[in-house]
């Protein structure tokens, strides 16, 4: 055999041996490739089964939310209705009292429990928001006539300043009315004399909200706590302006699942003014 | 007319109806309405949601195919969410009164749909 028969015989050897050191390293990627599949596949699964467990753990908050909030509300419905059909002319002043004290606490209780479940469902995420495109204008409107009766009451003023070209916003037009009314109603509470503007304006991409009274005002030690659960400016105005101390609670969560913020200045003796910004569409 | 499923709410809605000097009659189920429903010819329902058998929704819907302009106001204790509210919509907005009510909120409300 010539030399070059065996170079050629030696390259053809080494070639061969190189095309299955080859093809065996593409039949094991193949087996690495489909065993990595298999482990995505398995993968994947594990992830659907969990996304469709906390499904339906979402769903099961949901509807105990909804059920406790049905079933706590349900025996107030004769207790409320039923106190206030008693004639109050045919009792002595004893009995009326006890009645009058008997309906303000039963009404206390129906504030409390439908403020309670609020914040509940809003910090569990069980409040789904209903967004849509709302003008803000007829939701003051709207906040500004369920309040007139008690600034009346006092007699302070209630002003609305509100731009007829102000931008719309996306937001669930309930809510974001019962935050209005919320905190004028609040500023109604704290203010003897002189009243309250509610304002709104244009600020970059959002629309200001103002409450601003001419109230007791609130201490620096205080501000900062306001929005906290249960939290009252002092233990003495508890006693005298009532309220749950969960308003300003339900107010801020409101608007942070707006996408939007809440603050308050303040000066001790001069007034307050509550503010909130809301994403323009 | 009311169907509400708590004798004590329902008796409620009857004095306070009856003061006003409504004529009323209430039933305790979704069923019983419906098939008194010609015989009474009631100018409003007050509609409770959660009821034993046929739910509010249903009833809503057996009046409505028997009397397209009946006039009918949910009464119910539920938080009317987006989902409650597309259920609403779909029903063409009809009224709701939540509870707990003032009794003089329900005349008022009673008055208006009477009026509407």
């Amino acid at each position: 055999m010539a030399d070059i028969d065996i170079i050629i015989i030696g390259a053809f050897v080494a070639l061969v041996s190189l095309v299955i050191v080859e093809l065996a390293i593409i039949i094991n990627s193949l087996r690495y490739t489909r065993q990595l599949l298999r482990i995505k596949d398995m993968h994947e699964a594990e992830i659907r089964r969990a996304h469709e467990k906390l499904k339906s753990v979402d769903k099961l908050k949901t509807e105990f939310m909804n059920m406790a909030a049905h079933e706590l509300k349900t025996p107030m419905v004769p207790m409320v209705g039923y106190l206030q059909l008693i004639d109050k002319k045919k009792l002595d002043s004893e009995d009326r009292e006890s009645l009058e004290i008997a309906i303000r606490n039963t009404k206390r209780l129906q504030r409390l429990v439908g403020d309670i479940l609020d914040i509940a469902k809003l910090e569990s995420k069980v409040m789904k928001f209903n967004m849509e495109e709302v003008r803000l204008e007829s939701l003051a409107n709207d906040a500004v006539s369920s309040a007139e009766p008690f600034a009346k009451e006092k007699k302070i003023y209630l002003k609305k300043v509100v731009p007829k070209n102000l931008p719309t916003i996306k937001g669930d037009a309930v809510r974001i009315t019962q935050v209005l009314t919320n905190l004028l109603n609040n500023a109604i509470k704290f203010t003897d004399k002189g009243g309250i503007t509610l304002k709104a304006s244009k600020t970059g991409n959002s629309v200001l909200v103002q409450v601003v009274d001419t109230g007791i005002g609130i201490g620096r030690k205080d501000v900062g706590k306001l929005f906290t659960k249960f939290y009252q400016a002092d233990s003495s105005g508890k006693r005298k302006y009532g309220g749950t101390g969960l308003g300003l609670a339900i107010c801020k969560e409101i608007v942070k699942a707006h996408g939007g913020k809440i603050w308050v200045t303040s000066q001790l003796g001069k007034g307050s003014i509550f503010q909130f910004t809301l994403p323009s569409k | 007319m009311a169907i509400e499923d708590r004798p004590e709410t329902l008796a409620l809605i009857e004095k306070i109806l009856k003061r006003e000097g409504y004529d009323f009659v209430g039933y305790d189920n979704g069923e019983d309405c419906v098939k008194n429903y010609e015989k009474d010819k009631p100018d409003l329902i007050l509609l409770d949601i959660m009821l034993p058998g046929i739910d509010g929704y249903k009833v809503f819907e057996k009046i409505k195919t028997m009397n397209k302009n009946q006039k009918i106001a949910f009464l119910s204790a539920l938080d009317i969410g987006p989902q409650a509210q597309v259920k609403l919509f779909k029903f063409g907005m009809p009224k709701y009164i939540s509870k707990p009510f003032d009794p003089d909120e329900l005349v008022a409300k009673v008055k208006e749909l009477l009026e509407s």
